[in-house]
């Protein structure tokens, strides 16, 4: 009766949250609130059990594209939505997905974690799998630096009771994978092949950490990245191969479905290939990865400016300079230092620069000797500006924001949904 | 005249954007009309003879061992370009290394490159965040710093801020001297600060006998940096200096 009752009363703050406009972790907050354990009594029983997905870079994407896989194999999947990796986060996906009497439909569970809340998380939901996608230079005004990050997945690799996914790519993870196998952990990896690699200008764009020796991972990769040729990725599991044209090109991409592809071929039942394949090549971007806006009759497409390697493989993926550019970063990115690390060759020229930090990419574009047009710290005059400088002819215009600015510019251009809440 | 600019182990002493201060100050002073590289120097057999400029950056907790054996054999190349009169611009971590001696967080006593007189104790909390003050000139000078532990000044050193704000950072930051820049400041301190981009500049160009005429450029950039130091000063909630 009294999970009834939250249930209803989360649900109703959730219908009412999307009245105002936009989702919201509040219902998410109510929830937890009335049924602080509901995490573990909803996903807990489910027959195939939760998969978490962590790590600095690629979760949302990893997320969505296993996601899409497991269902092409006939499984009911709850996942939470891009970005909600918090506890509330999957509190507020799970309102959507619980029925009035707290049941929830599905065979597996695969959940995006933020990396310094996923001991939280894991106590209190068990996860079967965990999925470590990579370790890179990211929020350091967050985490320091990223040795605590590594410290983070050590910690919560303790909690799966199944075992461990990793990219064997990346050295800190492949690492971080070594230590867990010698301590009798199962671990699994996916790799990529140096070809592929070398497809990257800045290739894989691994954190700088300095280990002792820490030895190999075990066993043959579940999956691997044997080419990347624009969106055309080769991929193979076993002696199966596959080409997959994916929805937009770039290696990170191709090292995300990788771990997708490694991980359901654990879990998904008669696991085909082929059929992964399929649903890779018709995955949706998540938002801010490549997503296209449409704004006073122009296309926006939005990049994401989170950390230094996400921004540099989102530019390596251009193939040749962008020419119409709107800039817009924020508070949200409390120390954007790591912009004079970024190679810029992928931007000719700005047309607008925005927001708070506007004046300290400013700067960098001026070392640079990259011609911009003005600044304008108002986002929503600058967007105005910005479509305002293009005609029918000047194609795709981009805009390279940060996460709180993608959110603003999406709510001023009417996208008022959470994108991939259920 | 050519200015030689050396970035010291830039392979581990890069972290976030601070081994872009030797491209700052290179462009400084291209933009000038003086022909200005940068040489990244891991090894001595990488180094040129002579440089006007040495920059260091900033690393991470695992950096700090491997940073200090990288820079062993090149103690001797740094005292000899430091006694032919070339400056350093020194952040975070490479300050730290290039001083007296460095505690490591795990209490490790490491010898440093004995060029600044300073020691660092890696063993405190971290700091992370912005920190806005004067500098000795008395002009407004910001940063956003991500360190751990804490740096001590030897007696009768000065250090290059006197902090306004945050009361949880240090009253004072870096340290100034004879060609001597260091800062924890991190990232491209010179970037936000182009005051210490010009004091160098101007001096090197002055020592080889010519001049520094600030052209559009400069004054751009002093713009940008205005700003983004107020913004800072603003956030921090500072209403004086």
């Amino acid at each position: 009766m009294r999970l009834f009752l939250a249930v209803s009363l989360a649900k109703l703050v959730r219908f009412a949250a999307r009245l105002r406009g936009g989702g919201s972790a509040f219902p998410g907050l109510v929830l937890l609130r009335l049924v602080p354990d509901v995490l573990r009594r909803s996903l807990e029983s489910l027959p195939s059990g939760v998969i978490f997905v962590t790590g600095s870079n690629g979760k949302s994407t990893t997320t969505a594209m296993l996601v899409g896989i497991l269902r092409a194999h006939g499984m009911r999947v709850f996942s939470n939505p891009a970005g909600g990796n918090l506890p509330q986060g999957l509190a507020s996906a799970l309102v959507g997905g619980l029925s009035l009497r707290g049941v929830l439909a599905a065979d597996i569970a695969v959940l995006e974690v933020d990396e310094a809340y996923g001991t939280q998380i894991a106590q209190r939901i068990t996860p079967g799998w965990v999925v470590f996608t990579n370790i890179q230079v990211d929020q350091l005004n967050r985490f320091g630096e990223p040795e605590a990050v590594f410290a983070m997945l050590e910690k919560l690799a303790g909690y799966a009771t199944t075992g461990v996914l990793v990219n064997g790519s990346d050295p800190n993870t492949a690492a971080l994978g070594a230590t867990l196998a010698a301590r009798g952990v199962r671990v699994e990896h996916m790799d990529v092949s140096p070809e592929a690699t070398a497809s990257a200008d800045h290739g894989l764009l691994a954190a700088p950490l300095y280990f002792d020796d820490i030895g190999e991972l075990p066993g043959d990769p579940s999956a691997s990245v044997t080419a990347v040729a624009g969106p055309q990725v080769d991929l193979a599991v076993g002696d199966a191969t596959a080409t997959v044209a994916m929805p937009h090109s770039g290696l990170h991409y191709a090292v995300d479905a990788a771990l997708a592809v490694a991980m359901a071929s654990h879990v998904a039942p008669d696991f085909s290939l082929p059929r992964a394949a399929d649903a890779l090549a018709h995955s949706s971007p998540v938002y801010g990865r490549g997503e296209v806006i449409h704004y006073r009759g122009r296309d926006i497409s939005l990049t994401m400016m989170k950390n230094l390697p996400s921004l540099q493989a989102n530019l390596d993926a251009f193939a040749t300079p962008l020419e119409r550019v709107w800039i817009a970063v924020d508070d949200g990115t409390p120390d954007p230092s790591w912009i004079f690390d970024v190679d810029t060759r992928a931007i000719g020229s700005v047309s607008i620069i925005s927001g708070s930090k506007a004046a300290q990419w400013a700067l960098l574009l001026e070392y640079r000797g990259i011609d911009y047009g003005e600044v304008v710290e108002d986002t929503r005059a600058a967007m105005g500006a910005f479509v305002g400088t293009a005609d029918e002819s000047s194609g795709m215009l981009h805009a390279i924001v940060n996460y709180e600015q993608m959110m603003l510019i999406r709510r001023i251009a009417g996208y008022k949904e959470l994108e991939g809440a259920s | 005249m050519s200015i030689v600019i050396a970035s010291l182990i830039p392979d581990i002493l890069g972290l976030n954007g601070s081994s872009a201060n030797a491209e700052i100050l290179a462009e400084y002073l291209r933009r000038a009309g003086h022909d200005a590289s940068v040489v990244a120097v891991s090894t001595p057999e990488m180094a040129p003879p002579s440089v006007d400029v040495l920059c260091v950056g900033t690393g991470s907790g695992s950096s700090v061992g491997p940073a200090a054996t990288a820079l062993i054999p090149l103690a001797r190349v740094i005292a000899r370009w430091r006694d032919a009169g070339a400056w350093v611009c020194a952040v975070g971590t490479g300050w730290d290394l290039l001083g007296q001696s460095v505690v490591t967080s795990q209490g490790d006593t490491l010898p440093g490159a004995g060029i600044f007189a300073s020691r660092a104790d890696h063993r405190g909390e971290r700091f992370m965040g912005e920190v806005y003050g004067l500098d000795h000139h008395r002009r407004p000078s910001a940063g956003y710093v991500n360190q751990v532990g804490s740096v001590v000044l030897d007696a009768g050193e000065q250090p290059l801020v006197t902090v306004s704000s945050p009361e949880s950072y240090p009253a004072s930051d870096g340290l100034t001297g004879d060609r001597l820049l260091a800062t924890r400041f991190g990232g491209p301190a010179l970037a936000l600060n182009p005051h210490w981009a010009q004091d160098i500049a101007q001096s090197v160009v002055e020592e080889a006998g010519g001049e520094f005429h600030r052209r559009d450029f400069h004054d751009r950039v002093e713009h940008h940096a205005a700003r983004a130091r107020e913004l800072i000063k603003a956030r921090l909630g500072v209403t004086a200096g």
